[in-house]
Parts: structure tokens; C-alpha cells; sequence
């Protein structure tokens, strides 16, 4: 019987072809786990960025932790007495670490995508119970006063127990595709020196001698 | 017999099924779903393999952040230290460790300190690690 001769609703029945919907899910699932893999990806690569940063920020701030060796050999006192030479100390090792130009872009542009810039880099000298906070940037020392051991704070928060240094960066990363985000990090190292010899007194000598005997 | 001309006919047409107690397969369907799950296994060995590249080259971060510190405090990479790091490294899967351009010889106070690392992570891929700071012997 030939085709035009059928009723129309056997036609269409007859004129139907098999459909391809087997491959919907699956290829929705491939697309999903691409996506997802690929945010994961992103996460970590963000996460690895901030630690190689942080790794660098506490090598440059302890590179130019250089304190002022005669005063410690006669008081005991950690102090870095020359703020303009660690800043400069601190940017040169900064650069090193960081693998920066002269225009402070890093080599590896996958992570940091653009210029580094120092925000901050702050000298807090303890003497005693007294806190002397000093800025440094590329126009010199700047003295932003005194304060009370126990009462002065970096800005990220941290309290100030020791001679420390706090220096703060900013960068740029890449986010998906062309788009970029600002970051910032910031890190406080602490100098700490080794508690002075203790000097006997001629009682306690007596002592240790009878106890010896 | 006009009955058994009609129904050859229309078997000769495809509107009479051949053999109809047999189903229509469905190899198709399988095809399609065993491709799927073989790229989505692709995909995902792939980025098991990158997240393990990354975490080995983050210990190896670590252990150079260590190793910086030590020779901050001495002035130097001391021959222990030295053999310690190579052991640490072989350790991580790392291999052809080349340390050239690090500080192997004592340094005076605040006078610069260096540790130069390179080498092949797994899968070949090679890293290279610097960390630069001051001496405080």
C-alpha cells in the first residue's frame, strides 16, 4: 500500500525517526564536571598564590629584620636602628623572592598578573614597656609616635609584644578568562632576642658551693 | 491467501515487523553512556594529576621556607642541613636537585643569604625555587 493512500495519523507514526536523547545526560555530566573541576582548579590555584606570597612576605620582612648589633650586645635591647637601609633591604629581597622586574612584575604572570606594589612597611621598636612605630616608604622614615607595650597593634590585628616588622603588598590575579582581582596580604614578623646570662649574686655562689660540697 | 500477499507486502514496506516477538536493541544507548563515562574518567584523572603536582611543588615551597630560615640563623647551607634537604626532597619525588646559586659558604652579619632550588617534580615537570634573605650570624 503505498504511503500517500495511509490515514494521517499512521503517516506521522510511520514517518517518525528515532531520537538521540540517550546522549543529553551524559554530556550534561561531562559539561558539569569540566565546570566543576575547573572552579576547583581556579581555588587552588588562588590558594597557592596566597601562600607563595605569604612565604614571601615572611622571608623579605625577616631578611630585613637588621638590628642594631652593639646596642643588643651592651642592653640587651632588639632594636633596628636603621628603618630607610631594612627598607631597602626589604625591597631588594621582596624582589628576589618574588621574582620581580624593575616595573615589579613577577616573571610567572599565571599567578600574579599584574604590578606588586608596597602598601605598607611599618618598624615597631619595643623598648621596655614602650612601643616606637615607624613608617617607611620610598619618601623616608616617617616617626607615627610612641605607644604602651601591650596596647599598640598592626593593622592586621596582631598585638605587639616584640621589635617587629609589618609590611602589607597588593597584586592583582587571574580570575577566569581575561578578568583580573585585586588581593592584598600582609605579615608581621617578630625579632626576638635571647634572655641576657644571669648574673649570680654572692649568696646564691655560697650556695651552689655548699650544695657542691 | 490475499491475507498472506497483504501482510508480504507491507512486510516489504517495514510496516509489518519481521520477527515480532524480538525486541529492538538498545547498543546505542550504551555506546552513548560508555563514551560519556569514559571522558568524564579522563577529565578526572587529569585533575587528580594537576591537584598532585601542586601539592608536591607546595611541600617542596615549604621545605625551602624551612631551610631559609636555618640559614638565616647560621649565615650559610651547612654540609648536615644540605644532606638533610636532598633526603627531604628524594623523599617528595623529586628528582635532578640542583642547588647552584645557593650560599655555601659562611656570610658576616646582615650580608645576603641564598637558596636555589630546581628540579623535576612528577610527571616530569620542572620547578624552580628562590628564597633570598639576609644573615643574622
Amino acid at each position: 500500500m503505498k504511503k500517500e493512500f495511509l490515514p494521517p495519523k499512521t503517516k506521522r507514526r510511520l514517518c517518525r525517526q528515532t531520537g538521540q536523547i540517550q546522549w543529553m545526560p551524559g554530556i550534561f555530566l561531562t559539561l558539569f564536571l569540566i565546570v566543576l573541576c575547573s572552579a576547583k582548579l581556579k581555588e587552588l590555584q588562588f590558594g597557592t598564590t596566597a601562600l607563595y606570597m605569604e612565604d614571601a612576605l615572611a622571608a623579605s620582612n625577616l631578611a630585613s629584620a637588621l638590628i642594631d648589633v652593639k646596642e643588643y650586645g651592651q642592653s640587651h635591647n632588639v632594636k633596628i636602628a636603621d628603618p630607610e637601609r631594612s627598607y631597602q633591604v626589604y625591597l631588594k629581597a621582596l624582589g628576589e623572592n618574588l621574582n620581580l622586574d624593575e616595573n615589579g612584575l613577577c616573571a610567572n604572570q599565571k599567578l600574579i598578573a599584574g604590578a606588586v606594589t608596597v602598601d605598607l612597611y611599618m618598624i615597631y621598636n619595643v623598648e621596655g614597656e614602650e612601643v616606637t612605630f615607624l613608617q617607611v616608604d620610598k619618601q623616608g622614615c616617617h616617626d607615627l609616635g610612641k605607644g604602651r607595650l601591650g596596647e599598640v597593634y598592626a593593622p592586621d590585628g596582631s598585638l605587639i609584644e616584640h621589635t617587629s616588622i609589618y609590611s602589607q603588598l597588593s597584586f592583582e590575579v587571574k580570575g577566569f578568562g581575561e578578568s583580573t582581582y585585586t588581593a592584598g596580604k600582609g605579615k608581621l614578623v617578630d625579632i626576638v632576642g635571647e634572655s641576657p646570662p644571669k648574673n649570680e649574686t654572692e649568696d646564691e655562689k655560697r650556695i651552689n658551693v655548699n650544695d657542691e660540697g | 491467501m490475499r491475507r498472506e500477499r497483504l501482510k508480504r507486502s507491507l512486510m516489504g514496506r517495514g510496516f509489518v515487523k519481521k520477527n515480532p516477538g524480538k525486541q529492538e536493541g538498545n547498543v546505542t544507548d550504551l555506546i552513548s553512556t560508555g563514551f560519556c563515562i569514559l571522558a568524564m574518567c579522563v577529565i578526572l584523572l587529569y585533575f587528580f594529576d594537576f591537584v598532585d603536582v601542586i601539592g608536591q611543588k607546595h611541600e617542596v615551597s615549604q621545605l625551602a621556607r624551612k631551610y631559609i630560615l636555618k640559614m638565616e640563623t647560621v649565615g650559610y647551607l651547612e654540609a648536615g642541613d644540605l644532606q638533610a634537604l636532598l633526603g627531604e626532597l628524594k623523599e617528595l619525588g623529586v628528582e635532578e636537585v640542583n642547588l647552584e646559586g645557593t650560599t655555601f659558604s659562611p656570610v658576616t652579619y646582615g650580608q645576603s643569604v641564598a637558596l636555589m632550588l630546581e628540579g623535576t617534580l612528577k610527571g616530569g615537570r620542572t620547578f624552580h625555587e628562590k628564597r633570598v634573605s639576609t644573615s643574622k650570624n
